[in-house]
């Protein structure tokens, strides 16, 4: 592991990660920090160095993200696994970087995060944010103590893109801010009985699809005599010389109609299972919940990885920390305790992300049908959030929320130098005859500008690794063993979760949702568990008694986020019998401890 | 993948037939497959059609066409044979139909149920999901515990437990009636009764967990996906059977995703246990999106009730049990997501609920002293009788219909009443005001419930691990005065009268082992859902009537030049008519 160059040498690492464990103060692991590691981590700068450089001040296409997967995960071997999960519809590689420490237990023993983008192939930054959140952790890894203890109780996987198909056609191909959102699956969206065959046309070829004017006696436009990028409506009374005909393109059919088939139409954020409805009452919905291949895959693996806890979907845009539910009438799905544990994640995320607001999709947004983060938190109770990355209030981050144009051309202008805009142009269209092209370019809105997609970035994934620090820890806080009678003991554990989620969410224990936590007391010498039942406090002289398996005790509701469970096993056994304790859930790293029944 | 073989071998029990019947049934039927189940077994679809082109050049697969599906729930043996029959008996006796219309049947859309319940030693019991481990009771053990043939008679009937000791956790909630010790039905405290049984699935609690038979196949509340809970509309999320995404079973994904590749098929029928056809779906409401329908379309309910009443025609079914909730079925599907009507139908219901044939009905036939309206026309079923009368008095359908519903058929309506707009239920009643005294006052008796006739049975038996998988015991009755009147009841006579007794094990002691002294009864598991021997060619024959009836309304269009008119050097106006020449609507 060793590597010249690289500071912070393992033995250095141990050494601050015992005394950091060890019953020494802090304080006193600060001062051996920096005595021990003079150049590394604590000298001068909280930057750390990885041995894979990634610029996060630009954009990549997939094949670009897939080199950068592959070089992540060579350099960490130990850390990251690259996973194949299954291909696109046009036989792109589906990747999921899982992220582990091995040392500390297989992937799959511990509570893991889901790390998603780009399910929208036009809402690129996405991938960029979770090509950073992998890029950041597998560096910080044995370097940044918090992140260190993080990866060694929790796994993640994540997944760049979604929707590679979507990311390529918009990368490669001329769009706009707003296009290529769906999957490549070719749907026939103005019902002719021909699929995708009126797209928009880059005309004037400047790789982004724009917007066509025609001069009209009759416009409602003007343009601007001082700045000719600029069109202004006119006045009631007065006349206008311009009139918009929409996006760049060609009546490529000959209907009659310009651009009204163009590639895709499935939106595989539609596409999933809980509260999914058909084409006619959702759009975008597809044929059936998992009926793309994307969403089959992504589907399939998060289903066979029950340890699955908490969930991040990102997006573009609009500076939101979504939750659901997608509609009014399922707001059934998250009950009160729940609904908590959202709140003051999402109320901490606002802290540490400038300008994003907490949100609840159907209310604040607008109503979905079979969203992923529905499936995750309705379907399979997994607290979830989708991030709606960059706003328009970060333009100029003093301001309101929506600069206005004048602002927005200083914007482009004077930080973008111009990079967003195409001049118009003449042009001699089939069928309208000349006409001017031009305008805001697909780079315009919606995705970050490069200059601040690194923070954007690292405030997400900083956002999603408290988050991730939310899941389920437990540890036995007390354990007493005491005689009850002639060969008869009470054995008392206390379960304690340190951290904010349940180790199985309030709608898991409603709706049912994958095998209930197990706390099982099992004595090794012949004993037997008479009878047990769970306690509310310590003090209390009853007991709520479990009628059957008095041993092997279900909790339908795990241990609550930042509280505990009490549960008193009768034993019947020998003096110095040994007495094994185990805590075990889908979503917790399993707990064992053992106490010797006394004399 | 498609392949023509002699329908002789495709259809092992086709009815002996001429060497030229042979030759032609063998050119109009062929066998393929849309997939396969979990355990590999081919999922058969058999196509019959002309194979050469029709007057319009249309290949069978290109001709409007009715597809027909059975054995979504395995319980429904009658549905897969059925549907096989049916092969042979259209090809023969409509093969004009099959000149310009297509038939598409897939007759065990659940093969895997069927080869479960046909391995050695395997007890028969009520339980028609897909086979797949599932751990149904979330305890991190899967399967773990079936239900039990205990007293080995090769059947998973019943348990009854009296004054339960409360170390078994059970709670006592059902009487045996006193007029029919054989059924067990909720006591009605304020009659001085006190509930002294509890009822399970036969077997054991495995797994020592204080429940029973609450994890594996078998006729127990878990294990398995019901297929017809488990399609995209309106899919009842985390209910039990529903599966963990709609489309989770590879028997039901196969289906749909060869339907969509199929634009032909404008008609879908059903052989299951939902019925649709003597129960017309509810009209006009939506789900809670406000664009999914709950049943069906408003504009399309003239045409269920039409349908309906062909089917009537053609099974003189007068009855049928609505079977499970639609959420999630097949037909459901069908109908709101792939846009045809969609006909689903039992097949077989019980006889009473059967209009006698003339020629099949006893000379000595008398009419059930029971039945409201006995008249003086033998031929004349009680059913018709009412209809006649309150169609005399210019009654409206739904007066009609309430009162020759079955006994729950009508708890459904009164239950669903409630929920139409007020607007309607005022007028509903102000229609029922306006009848003559005498047919109001017997409407009034029977919404009350104080005629002689049926009453509700409770949709679920009185089962502590109750689940809807389980049919094998007579259920827990609503009310104790009109047990008798129970549709257990009504399968009892059945059974005791035109059965000798075979649909009922009587309760037998047994010494449970965990338990102690029980008793072991019940329906024999299929006996209410699957018709004797002697039914089976009458059932092919009507449901061969219907589906050529079917066939012979499915939209189809011809297109002929209307005019061609001059309208000025080289222009010229041609109008084209196209007609849909069949009965449903394009």
């Amino acid at each position: 592991m060793t590597r010249a160059g690289y500071p912070a040498t393992p033995w250095r690492l141990r050494l601050l990660r015992s005394l950091l464990r060890s019953n020494a103060s802090r304080a006193i692991a600060a001062v051996a920090a920096a005595l021990s590691i003079g150049e590394g981590v604590a000298a001068a700068q909280p930057h750390i160095d990885g041995r894979v450089e990634i610029a996060f001040n630009r954009y990549y296409t997939y094949p670009e993200l897939e080199a950068h997967l592959k070089s992540i995960a060579a350099a960490y071997p130990d850390l990251v696994e690259l996973r194949e999960i299954g291909r696109s519809l046009q036989g792109r590689a589906l990747w999921v970087a899982i992220v582990n420490s091995p040392k500390t237990g297989p992937h799959t023993s511990k509570p893991a995060m889901w790390i998603d983008g780009n399910v929208h192939g036009n809402e690129v930054q996405s991938a960029e944010a979770v090509l950073y959140s992998l890029w950041y952790l597998t560096k910080a890894y044995g370097q940044v103590p918090s992140l260190t203890d993080l990866l060694d109780r929790c796994s993640f996987y994540f997944m760049v893109s979604v929707n590679p198909d979507g990311r390529e056609y918009w990368f490669e191909e001329a769009n706009t801010p707003h296009s290529s959102r769906s999957n490549q699956r070719p749907v026939d969206d103005d019902r002719d009985g021909l699929f995708d065959e009126d797209p928009p046309d880059d005309l004037d070829g400047d790789g982004s699809i724009t917007q066509m004017w025609i001069r009209d006696p009759d416009g409602r436009w003007e343009r601007d005599r001082h700045d000719p990028r600029v069109f202004r409506r006119v006045r009631d009374d007065q006349r206008g010389e311009w009139t918009l005909l929409g996006s760049e393109g060609i009546d490529n059919d000959g209907d009659g109609r310009i651009n009204e088939d163009g590639p895709g139409g499935d939106d595989m954020n539609r596409n999933w299972p809980s509260g999914w409805k058909p084409n006619y009452a959702q759009g975008g919905a597809g044929e059936f919940p998992f009926s793309n291949p994307e969403t089959r895959a992504v589907g399939d693996f998060i289903m066979a990885h029950p340890n699955i806890a908490a969930g991040q979907s990102y997006h573009n845009a609009g500076g939101m920390i979504l939750r659901g539910p997608g509609a009014q009438f399922r707001d059934n799905f998250y009950p009160r305790s729940d609904a908590r544990v959202y709140d003051e994640i999402a109320r901490i995320g606002e802290d540490m992300l400038p300008y994003y607001r907490s949100m609840i999709i159907w209310r604040d947004l607008y109503t979905v049908h079979g969203g992923f983060v529905n499936w995750l938190a309705e379907g399979l109770g997994i607290i979830s959030f989708t991030n709606e990355l960059w706003t328009n209030a970060r333009y100029f981050q003093r301001d309101v929320s929506e600069p206005d144009d004048q602002r927005m051309w200083l914007f482009r202008d004077r930080l973008q130098f111009g990079l967003t805009f195409k001049d118009y142009t003449e042009f001699d269209h089939p069928q309208h005859g000349p006409v001017l092209i031009g305008g805001l370019n697909k780079w315009s809105s919606r995705s970050t500008p490069t200059f601040m997609l690194e923070e954007e970035c690292h405030r997400n994934f900083a956002f999603t690794m408290f988050h991730a620090d939310q899941m389920p820890l437990l540890s036995f806080q007390r354990v007493e063993t005491a005689r009850a009678g002639d060969g008869l003991w009470t054995v008392t554990v206390q379960v304690r979760n340190d951290r904010l989620i349940p180790s199985r969410t309030a709608v898991q224990a409603q709706r049912r949702i994958g095998a209930n936590d197990l706390l099982t007391c099992e004595p090794l010498g012949g004993g037997r568990v008479a009878a047990s039942g769970s306690m509310n406090t310590w003090r209390d002289t009853r007991i709520d008694p479990v009628p059957f398996e008095p041993g092997r005790v279900q909790l339908a509701s795990g241990v609550p986020g930042r509280g505990s469970v009490i549960h008193r096993f009768y034993v019947e056994g020998k003096p110095g019998e040994t007495v094994r304790i185990r805590y075990t859930g889908e979503r917790t790293k399993d707990i064992e401890t053992a106490v010797t029944l006394p004399e | 993948m498609r392949t023509s073989v002699l329908v002789a071998s495709v259809v092992a029990f086709s009815l002996a037939a001429g060497a030229s019947a042979q030759d032609s049934t063998e050119r109009l039927v062929e066998v393929s497959s849309i997939g396969k189940s979990r355990s590999g077994r081919t999922l058969q679809l058999l196509r019959l059609g002309h194979p050469e082109p029709d007057s319009l050049g249309r290949t069978p697969d290109q001709r409007p066409a009715l597809l027909i599906v059975a054995g979504l729930d395995g319980r429904h043996e009658v549905g897969p044979r059925v549907a096989r029959s049916l092969v042979d008996r259209l090809v023969t006796k409509h093969a004009d139909l099959l000149r310009e219309r297509t038939v598409y049947i897939i007759p065990d859309l659940n093969p895997d149920n069927a080869a479960f319940f046909a391995r050695a030693g395997t007890p028969k019991s009520d339980f028609g999901r897909t086979i797949v481990e599932y751990d149904a009771d979330r305890d991190g053990r899967v399967n773990e515990d079936p239900a039990n043939d205990l007293n080995g008679d090769g059947l998973i009937t019943m348990m009854r437990i009296k004054h339960p000791s409360p170390a078994t956790g059970l709670t006592a909630d059902l009487i045996p009636d006193p007029d029919d010790p054989r059924i067990m039905r909720k006591p009605e405290a304020a009659k001085g009764e006190a509930p002294t049984h509890a009822v399970l699935i036969e077997g054991l609690d495995a797994d020592g967990d204080g429940r029973f038979n609450e994890d594996g196949p078998h006729g127990s509340a878990g294990g398995g996906v019901d297929l017809n809970m488990n399609f995209p509309a309106l899919w009842p999320e985390h209910t039990d059977g529903a599966g963990p995404y709609s489309l989770s079973e590879p028997e039901g994904l196969a289906l749909v995703r060869w339907m969509l590749t199929r634009d032909n098929i404008v008609c879908v029928l059903v052989f299951g246990p939902h019925d649709n056809l003597l129960n017309i779906p509810e009209a006009g409401r939506n789900a809670p999106d406000g664009r999914e329908p709950l049943g069906i379309e408003s504009d399309d309910k003239a045409y269920y009730e039409e349908i309906a009443r062909v089917f009537k025609d053609a099974t003189g079914m007068t009855g049928a049990p609505k079977g499970p909730d639609s959420a999630g079925s097949f037909h459901q599907w069908a109908y709101a997501h792939f846009g045809v009507y969609a006909f689903t139908t039992p097949v077989w219901v019980r006889p009473d609920l059967v209009k006698p044939k003339e020629a099949d009905k006893p000379a000595d036939a008398k009419d059930d002293a029971e039945q409201p309206a006995a008249d003086d026309a033998p031929a004349e079923s009680p059913a018709d009788a009412i209809r006649r009368e309150f169609q005399a008095a210019g009654a409206p359908q739904f007066v009609i219909d309430f009162m020759v519903a079955t006994p729950a058929e009508r708890a459904e309506m009164m239950a669903s009443a409630q929920d139409r707009p007020p607007e309607e239920q005022r007028e509903r009643m102000m229609a029922i005001m306006a009848l003559p005294e005498e047919l109001r006052a017997r409407v009034m008796a029977v919404a009350q419930g104080q005629e002689a006739q049926p009453s509700a049975p409770a949709r679920t038996g009185g089962r502590p691990q109750g689940g809807r998988a389980a049919q094998g015991a007579p259920g827990a009755q609503a009310a104790a005065s009109r047990a008798r009147d129970s549709d257990d009841a009504k399968w009892l006579k059945y059974s005791d009268e035109q059965r000798n007794r075979e649909g009922f094990i009587d309760w037998q002691p047994f010494d449970h082992p965990q338990l102690g002294p029980v008793e072991i009864g019940g329906f024999v598991p299929g006996f209410r859902t699957n018709p004797p021997e002697s039914e089976w060619t009458r059932l092919a024959d009507e449901q061969t009537a219907f589906a050529a009836t079917l066939l012979g309304k499915l939209p189809d269009l011809t297109i002929d030049i209307h005019a061609v008119e001059r309208l000025s050097t080289g222009l010229w106006r041609i109008t084209v008519r196209g007609t849909n020449t069949g009965y449903f609507p394009r």
